[in-house]
């Protein structure tokens, strides 16, 4: 930085323009320093412990995917699924997909309009945690239909049956919102990455990863008219993912709601699942990023602000999962329906106690130390409360589905549901998916923002001046 | 970057493939998806019996072999004794009936190929077709011209809806033609001349509604008359119905 | 073999003397030229005088196009193509048809914001007269790189370099190319 830089901004905190705050990104790198640091990771030699880290997720996913293979070749009656409990882990699994998936457009887009730029340092790590969570969701409810070869069924097109989709039913909604969050994440993704893969083109030395890098940054210059364009085309895109953040995870819990089962059956569900799913991406994000962070040794990029910030969002949605459960209870006893009141007894109380108060405890009471700074800004402890908020999530929807399901109106059919190997095996091969994906990411793509940063340092931006119009 | 031959190459390629591909999949997908559904689908039989000879030229009623057809929904594959009432007599020493005259003996069915065939979840009933005057031909084609029977139209759910939202458009009023109403064998070369034959009768019964657009909960469209001006008409109550517990049950 | 000259580059390491470079540049009457920077800078298309983006009306088009889909097809399919009677549901209502309505209204809005975006900024277009320019090849890091094209009305290869230079850039130089 030069010296004219310095004072330019030490002239600017003291005009109040640029308020003097912790800095977001440590060290005053400059600009060339914020390349060569990203791009160093793509550049580094790829190493025998990523190699050994890719070799254990990728057998995971493998392992699932041979679970998924068993599933197709003998059908879903090798699952647990019978009478009455039809939805197991497959819908549990996608919806606690689902939901990790809503913190990267969160991040990207929600933060993005309210001017948060601590966003900048997590937000591409976090769109593409959405786009393969999106990914193992898809996987889970293209394996739960049975027949996945058969998928296109679920969508309207000429067929030799002359049948459309039934558009009055929420599982047609289902196909539409998750799809359409899957192409505009992708989208929104891949046009946040385009400046930085003609970044990389640029600096990476060995040819062939210039030409790859060289295709798929399109050839961008970095002209100042195709930025103007692209900041418009991205604020448009980041303000129509933040509708369809919130309205995604509320279709999905149409798929309960529309229904009429006692406990699926409440107008609470759509904002409740909202919540709960940027609970649960934000805690996946933590959980990620932690390890990224160390790994790649990033602390200049991502603070311990950023974690500060974070920790306060899942503080939130947090809470707000933890009212949505109590509201639960007291609408059902205020219902006055027998049923209703049944089912909450019995979630609390019935054979499944156990999942309910796992939940609970994970949701509800670990986040409860975030109110203290100092356990917002401890790495252990925020790595072990982002794994508790995990598997507090998962058990939240495993909770709705079978403590609805497993006690119909028929005591004469009440059961009890259990996974078999092939549900856990794919449960496991999710996470091998996700995980290997994400590994994939960290080492070939800019794991931050590059321009975005750049764009962020103290004095990259000119000072306010008076520009006459021409 | 690339040089401007490659760009250029990329996108002029690029919109050829994409071109093409197009225009692959939408002519393979509306151009030949009958033949995909089996139209044309002609197994080799047991025995070279041919519905030519005996039904085009030697006059036999479809029900002497399919007896039970117009009661059933099923449409049976007759036995070999029906074959053998007349092959003891008829050619009796034939060669080519040699898989006939062993069944017989043996008491072993022939196994003929089947060529139509609705999957499993589809319920298509013979009886209540020919009992809405549908002829036989109208679905299996020109079989007293067939010598060996292939399939004639795709059996799939959008050809069988075609009929059923519209009947008397796409039925062939020929419905003497086997036989089947009038139990009276025509002579095939003088009704293919009939011009009664080929005129569909849509425009002797004018236009109906669908009975199956209700308004909410109740059906009050008019049911069309069972016969208009003596001709049977195929969309009586009951009959082309489009819900799908109609054929799905 | 004769050579051609393409345009003019120019490096500029601090963001205010570009701004206040492009300033004059626009004053000066040049029209085919182009400041690149390796991020968004502020007030930097004001400065060059670049005309309001009309890529929102891309997104406008993208957002009717998808609506109207939306409602023509769950309009056409349920209530024209075939009425299906199921639970005594209407066979088109604006209540059921508002989840997809929205969401093929975003879907719209994206695919045609990004077609738009590829559209007006020319992508891809894996080629670039500058290309193999050094100094060009800066733009993606940390520097901002003018270059005013040799088709610009005022452009000439001594006169512009010369401005470049008194505005303030490092390392101008005129990029040629080999005539075939």
């Amino acid at each position: 930085m030069t010296v004219v830089q310095e004072q330019e901004r030490l002239q600017a905190s003291l005009l109040g323009e640029e308020p003097v705050r912790e800095g977001l990104v440590l060290g005053n790198p400059s600009v060339r320093d914020v390349t060569a640091r990203i791009a160093s990771i793509v550049e580094s030699k790829i190493t025998l412990k990523y190699l050994a880290t890719l070799a254990v997720t990728g057998g995971m996913a493998a392992w699932g995917l041979f679970a998924l293979y068993y599933t197709f070749t003998v059908g879903i009656g090798a699952w647990g699924l019978n009478n009455p409990v039809g939805w197991g882990w497959d819908i549990t699994n996608f919806v606690f997909w689902i939901g990790i998936g809503h913190a990267g457009t969160l991040i990207s887009a929600i933060l993005f309009l309210f001017h948060q730029k601590w966003r900048t340092a997590i937000n591409r790590s976090a769109e593409a945690m959405t786009i393969f969570a999106v990914i193992c969701a898809l996987t889970m409810v293209l394996s739960h239909t049975g027949r996945p070869w058969l998928f296109y069924w679920l969508l309207p097109y000429p067929n030799q049956m002359q049948m459309w989709v039934n558009f009055r039913s929420p599982l047609a909604w289902d196909v539409f919102a998750v799809n359409t969050y899957f192409t505009v994440s992708a989208l929104f993704w891949f046009v946040g990455l385009i400046p930085d893969l003609a970044t990389l083109r640029n600096y990476v030395k060995s040819d062939i990863a210039k030409k790859v890098y060289g295709v798929l940054s399109l050839g961008w210059t970095g002209s100042t008219r195709h930025w103007h364009h692209y900041e418009i085309g991205y604020m448009i895109l980041a303000g129509i993912s933040t509708p369809l953040v919130l309205s995604v995870h509320s279709v999905v819990s149409f798929d309960f709601t529309v229904g009429i089962l006692p406990g699926w059956h409440t107008t609470i569900f759509p904002p409740y699942f909202v919540a709960g799913a940027i609970f649960s991406g934000f805690a996946m994000v933590m959980t990620l990023l932690i390890i990224t962070r160390e790994v790649l040794d990033l602390k200049q990029f991502i603070t311990l602000k950023h974690f500060d910030n974070m920790n306060k969002i899942i503080l939130a949605t947090g809470m707000m999962v933890g009212y949505a459960y109590a509201m639960e209870m007291f609408i059902a006893w205020y219902s006055g329906s027998d049923w209703e009141r049944w089912v909450f007894i019995n979630r609390a109380m019935g054979d499944y106690a156990w999942a309910y108060w796992t939940m609970v405890v994970c949701n509800v009471v670990s986040p409860q130390v975030y109110w203290f700074k100092k356990a917002r800004r401890s790495i252990p402890l925020m790595f072990v409360i982002s794994i508790f908020v995990n598997i507090g999530m998962w058990f939240e929807r495993f909770t709705i589905i079978s403590t609805t399901l497993h006690h119909d109106f028929l005591p004469a059919s009440w059961g009890y549901y259990s996974p078999t190997w092939v549900e856990i095996s794919i449960l496991i091969g999710t996470f091998g998916i996700f995980l290997s994906l994400f590994l994939l990411f960290a080492k070939f793509v800019p794991v931050i923002a590059i321009a975005e940063i750049k764009s962020i340092l103290p004095g990259s931006q000119p000072k306010h001046h008076h520009t006459p119009h021409s | 970057m690339f040089s401007r031959r490659f760009d250029m190459g990329v996108k002029v390629g690029g919109a050829v493939v994409g071109a093409v591909a197009a225009i692959v999949f939408l002519v393979g997908y509306f151009g030949v998806r009958n033949s995909v559904a089996d139209v044309g689908y002609r197994p080799d039989q047991p025995v070279p019996f041919s519905h030519k000879l005996h039904t085009g030229e030697l006059q036999i009623q479809c029900q002497y072999c399919h007896a039970g057809v117009e009661a059933s929904a099923h449409s049976p594959v007759p036995t070999t004794q029906t074959c053998m009432n007349c092959h003891t007599a008829v050619k009796a020493e034939s060669p080519k009936l040699k898989v006939v005259r062993d069944s017989y003996e043996s008491g072993q069915p022939i196994e003929w190929a089947r060529i139509h065939k609705v999957p499993d979840y589809v319920h298509f009933n013979h009886s209540r077709h020919i009992r809405a005057q549908i002829d036989c031909k109208s679905c299996h084609g020109p079989i007293e011209e067939m010598g060996v029977v292939s399939q004639f139209k795709p059996l799939t759910m959008g050809w069988c809806l075609d009929c059923h939202r519209n009947p008397e458009a796409l039925i062939v009023g020929a419905r003497p033609i086997s036989g089947v109403f009038t139990g009276k064998l025509h002579a095939v070369k003088d009704l293919l001349d009939s011009s009664y034959i080929f005129t569909p009768i849509a425009a002797q019964v004018g236009k109906s509604t669908p009975i199956t657009v209700p308004q909410f909960g109740s059906y009050d469209t008019d049911i069309p008359p069972l016969t208009v001006a003596g001709i049977p008409h195929p969309k009586k109550a009951g009959i082309g119905p489009e819900n799908c517990s109609t054929c799905h049950y | 073999m004769s050579t051609t000259p393409v345009g003019v580059i120019g490096e500029f390491t601090e963001v205010n003397a570009a701004v206040a470079a492009a300033e004059k540049l626009r004053d000066a009457g040049y029209r085919s030229w182009d400041i690149h920077t390796p991020y968004p800078v502020h007030g930097l298309d004001k400065a060059m005088g670049v005309k309001r983006s009309i890529l929102s009306y891309f997104s406008f088009a993208g957002l009717v196009g998808g609506l109207s889909t939306a409602v023509g097809l769950q309009y056409w399919t349920g209530a024209v193509d075939y009425k299906l009677n199921i639970g005594g549901k209407g066979f088109f209502d604006w209540q059921f048809s508002v989840p997809i309505d929205f969401e093929l209204s975003i879907l719209g809005t994206a695919l045609l914001t990004v077609a738009g975006l590829f559209h007006l900024c020319r992508l891809p277009t894996w080629y670039n007269r500058y290309q193999d320019d050094e100094s060009f090849k800066k733009a993606t890091d940390d520097t901002f790189v003018v270059t005013i094209d040799s088709e610009d009305d005022r452009f000439s290869a001594d006169g512009t370099q010369t401005m470049l230079r008194q505005l303030g850039a490092a390392n101008v130089h005129l990029v040629t190319a080999t005539a075939e």
